[in-house]
């Protein structure tokens, strides 16, 4: 019976690797309530911790009908939470669990660790379920309004498990996905770093709430982009920057969150969590962003160049739009008291992870692996011979 | 002299010394950092302590290890201190290299870092940000040290990257004043473009070369990987837009009038001494690449000459000794360019020395300028002041007049930049992102009380229009 259960919903590398950024969303999650005044702070926290646990149980799913309940549990859970139903949310999660249920129902995948095995799921079916997979994705990152921040919160995590458990080893059969998917990232991250470099215009009129939120909302949704990019590519190097860049970003999401929303601005704390948005060097984001650039330019020189471009937008995005947070957030102008907890976990994490990375790449790459992507490095070859996306049958 | 060489040749030593220059200016910054966030807030002598004592024993090391380094018989330290990971074949690693090149560049900062230390207790007592600046120079040394110390382009990366933040902050010193966060948002942006195009390079040279220590890019061409002619100009295509990005060389060059919004010693630190002369650094480290790319070299050539000419015009039209100085400097490093077009190396090393000594003299004595002109004219006897002869004087004056203005607008290359990055860029932005209907709709009830209804101002403030009108407003 235990093994039975064991055979469902079981952790692994991946899933420990991503627990802990469940964690940070989770909170980020809460605070939001908190602040919008939906909940009192014991509640926001009971209700984010259960989110958290539904989302952390569709993380160890090895099923895809594991995934498909824990699924609607969660979106049950969310618009329970906030006593409506979103649109973009239910076409987002709809993509997600259809493409669970055709796989549950329409295949003969007993787990996702079969998925990747010829002959287990046919060629249109795969096509169909990786185009859902990419609407999902492409929903759940691209920056929310302000106003649905909260729901949100925890859509995206979801999309990406989704993404690492189904799609990749999908893909792995699908030479043509690991070209397309990252590209349909790379549009998203542009998008979403466009829309930061606006943020501060859209959002100057405003009381600063609204215009920390837009910076949130849009970083975001930069930084997850590159996570799905690197998990989309396929290769080793750029799926352990991936699972290392989604670290860097809920770190540096928190951070950001922590520093800014507060009454007197803790400036040296505001401008580190930009370095770690931006993977200045000592940071978590250096290591991810340096992996997921080598794989990328091993897979595609143009997606290399692709999201190069994008960081640099990113980057001066964010600065610019903090500059405008401090010029019309209208800060206290008296000293700032000791930064907080949530300000000082996760510079002092980005840091560990950023200056001693190898234990964590060691954990990345176990995790990339877990999720049954393509092993080697592509090679300077450029391309790969379609041979090489075989996996013989066990 | 046996015995010097023995001691050369003493890797564990030379190891030691390394360790030291990278990582104690970094500890130094930290134990400040961590004071500072706890709470504690330590006198400005404590402050000075610290940050002088770390920074003073990595510049000593630094030098020992540079002559250290001259008295071993080859030449070259080659060492892999540690590995930071590895996933697959791909490693980083970190580890020190150090020849005649870097020696000389090591020799400059050990000399001019403690020094600037020394004048900036002085020079910022009493300011609110003295433990700020001290923490950033703490920065700004590690960074320094890394990039000229690291054995691989990546090191060097990582040193480059923490220099242009740290230089950042220091711009952005007194943050109360508007200007100066603008200021130091645009040098931001500046730095990051020329931060993107060397990480495109380093991660083309591991591509195409395999390896990215400086061991293997010197090798280039000779006893090491062959890199054909296309490849080598897109690599050196991307140094030099580092370079321009670092050494504030025309377009970007209007920049570092911008910098020196932070405090003298900070200029003199990054604008007249260290970091201006990176970029000229950088492209003489990968000159073996460069060889290879006459095309690159003539960009080199090109990028370098405009500047000089332009630079240097627009320097003698400005009012503010730190604002001729700066462009003055950024001529020089336009100089040094066309030197390592040209292949002069050797030359361009020693201007790059001679350069950085004397414009840390010229910055750190810019607050008393009118002091010393009326002191030096004292000690020649005193006399009324005779007008030099000048050059510019057998030019016809309608072409004086034009370049005067020319100068004075600094030859319209921040309009060029503008045109053909920032307002592309921008009106892409606006473009995808167009306000929502909510939005539009509370932002145009705060325009009409603050403009008239349809008014440009109040369309452009909620959106509607791009930043900068098509048609002016008295054309229309």
């Amino acid at each position: 019976m235990i093994d039975d259960v064991f055979s469902l919903v079981w952790p692994d590398w991946f899933a420990w690797m991503v627990a802990p950024i469940l964690v940070f969303e989770a909170s980020r999650s809460a605070r939001i309530q908190i602040r919008t005044g939906k909940r009192t702070a014991r509640n926001a926290y009971a209700v984010s911790a259960l989110e958290g646990f539904l989302v952390f149980t569709c993380l160890m799913a090895r099923t895809p009908l594991v995934f498909l309940v824990t699924s609607i549990l969660h979106f049950t859970m969310t618009a329970y939470r906030e006593g409506t139903v979103w649109r973009r949310g239910i076409v987002s999660t709809l993509s997600l669990m259809s493409s669970s249920a055709i796989l549950a129902f329409g295949t003969r995948a007993s787990g996702f660790e079969t998925l990747a095995l010829t002959g287990v799921v046919d060629e249109s079916t795969r096509s169909i379920v990786l185009l859902l997979l990419v609407v999902g994705c492409v929903l759940s990152l691209l920056p929310v309004k302000v106003e649905d921040e909260a729901k949100g919160a925890q859509v995206a995590p979801i999309a990406l498990v989704a993404f690492a458990r189904m799609a990749v080893p999908l893909a792995a059969n699908e030479p043509r996905a690991t070209l397309i998917v990252p590209l349909v990232a790379v549009g998203v991250s542009l998008i979403s770093a466009l829309w930061l470099l606006t943020a501060g215009m859209r959002a100057n009129h405003f009381e600063r709430e609204s215009l920390v939120s837009e910076l949130l909302v849009c970083e975001r949704g930069v930084l997850f982009s590159f996570v799905w990019m690197g998990l989309a590519s396929g290769d080793q190097q750029a799926g352990v920057g991936a699972v290392l860049e989604w670290w860097a970003g809920a770190l540096a999401l928190v951070a950001l969150e922590s520093a800014l929303r507060v009454k007197v601005l803790p400036k040296p704390m505001a401008f580190f969590a930009v370095a770690m948005a931006i993977g200045l060097p000592g940071t978590v984001g250096f290591v991810a962003e340096d992996l997921l650039a080598h794989g990328l330019l091993e897979l595609r020189p143009l997606l290399a160049a692709g999201f190069v471009a994008v960081g640099a937008i990113n980057a001066a995005a964010l600065f610019l739009a903090i500059v405008n947070v401090i010029a019309d957030g209208g800060y206290d102008p008296r000293p700032a008291p000791p930064p907080t907890l949530g300000m000082i976990l996760p510079a002092m994490l980005s840091l560990l992870v950023g200056l001693a990375p190898r234990p964590f790449v060691t954990g990345a790459s176990l995790a990339h692996e877990a999720t049954g992507g393509v092993q080697e490095s592509a090679g300077p070859s450029h391309h790969r011979s379609p041979d090489a996306y075989d996996i013989p049958p066990p | 002299m046996d015995v010097l060489q023995a001691v050369a040749s003493y890797e564990p030593l030379l190891s030691l010394l390394a360790m030291l220059t990278l990582l104690l200016p970094a500890a130094g910054s930290l134990v400040l950092l961590v004071l500072s966030i706890s709470g504690v807030h330590p006198s400005e002598r404590w402050i000075a302590v610290v940050s002088s004592t770390s920074i003073i024993v990595a510049a000593l090391s630094a030098v020992l290890l540079a002559a250290l380094t001259m008295l071993h018989p080859l030449h070259e330290f080659d060492e892999v201190l540690w590995t930071m990971y590895q996933v697959g074949e791909y490693h980083l690693d970190v580890s020190v290299y150090v020849d005649p090149l870097s020696a000389m560049l090591i020799a400059l900062g050990g000399c001019v870092i403690p020094v600037l230390g020394r004048y900036s207790g002085r020079y910022l007592h009493k300011e609110p940000g003295f433990l700020r600046f001290f923490v950033l120079v703490g920065v700004a040394a590690t960074g320094f040290f890394w990039f000229v110390l690291g054995g691989s382009i990546d090191m060097a990366f990582f040193g480059w990257e923490l220099l242009g933040l740290s230089s950042v902050l220091l711009v952005a010193f007194f943050w109360d004043r508007p200007e100066t966060v603008v200021a130091s948002a645009r040098i931001f942006v500046t730095y990051r473009v020329a931060d993107i195009a060397l990480l495109m390079g380093v991660v083309l040279l591991h591509h195409d070369v395999g390896d990215s220590s400086w061991r293997t890019v010197l090798a280039v061409g000779d006893s090491g990987p062959h890199l054909g002619q296309a490849a080598a100009t897109v690599l050196g295509l991307a140094f030099l837009m580092a370079a321009i990005g670092k050494s504030a060389q025309a377009p970007v060059s209007a920049y570092i009038l911008r910098a020196m919004e932070g405090p003298t010693p900070s200029s003199a630190l990054f604008y007249g001494t260290l970091s201006i002369h990176c970029g000229v650094y950088l492209l003489l480290r990968v000159w073996p690449l460069l060889e290879d790319a006459p095309i690159a070299r003539g960009a080199v050539i090109a990028v370098g000459a405009i500047t000089a000419i332009t630079s240097s015009l627009s320097s003698r039209v400005r009012a503010d000794a730190k604002g001729a100085l700066a462009l003055a400097t950024s001529a020089q490093a336009g100089l040094m360019l066309v030197e390592t077009g040209l292949g002069w190396t050797d030359l361009a090393m020693w201007h790059l020395l001679a350069h950085g000594l004397l414009r840390l003299g010229q910055f750190l004595r810019a607050p008393s300028w009118l002091q010393d002109a009326q002191l030096r004219r004292r000690a020649l006897g005193g006399g009324t002041y005779r007008p030099e002869f000048h050059f510019e004087k057998l030019l016809p004056a309608g072409l004086r007049a034009w370049i005067h203005a020319a100068a004075l607008a600094r030859f319209g290359f921040d309009g060029i930049v503008e045109r053909l990055f920032v307002r592309p860029l921008s009106e892409l932005a606006h473009l995808v992102s167009r306000p929502r209907p909510r939005i539009r709709q509370a932002g145009a009830k705060i325009s009409a009380s603050i403009y008239p209804p349809g008014s440009e101002e109040a369309e452009r403030e909620i959106g509607l229009r791009t930043s900068m009108p098509s048609v002016p407003r008295s054309a229309r």
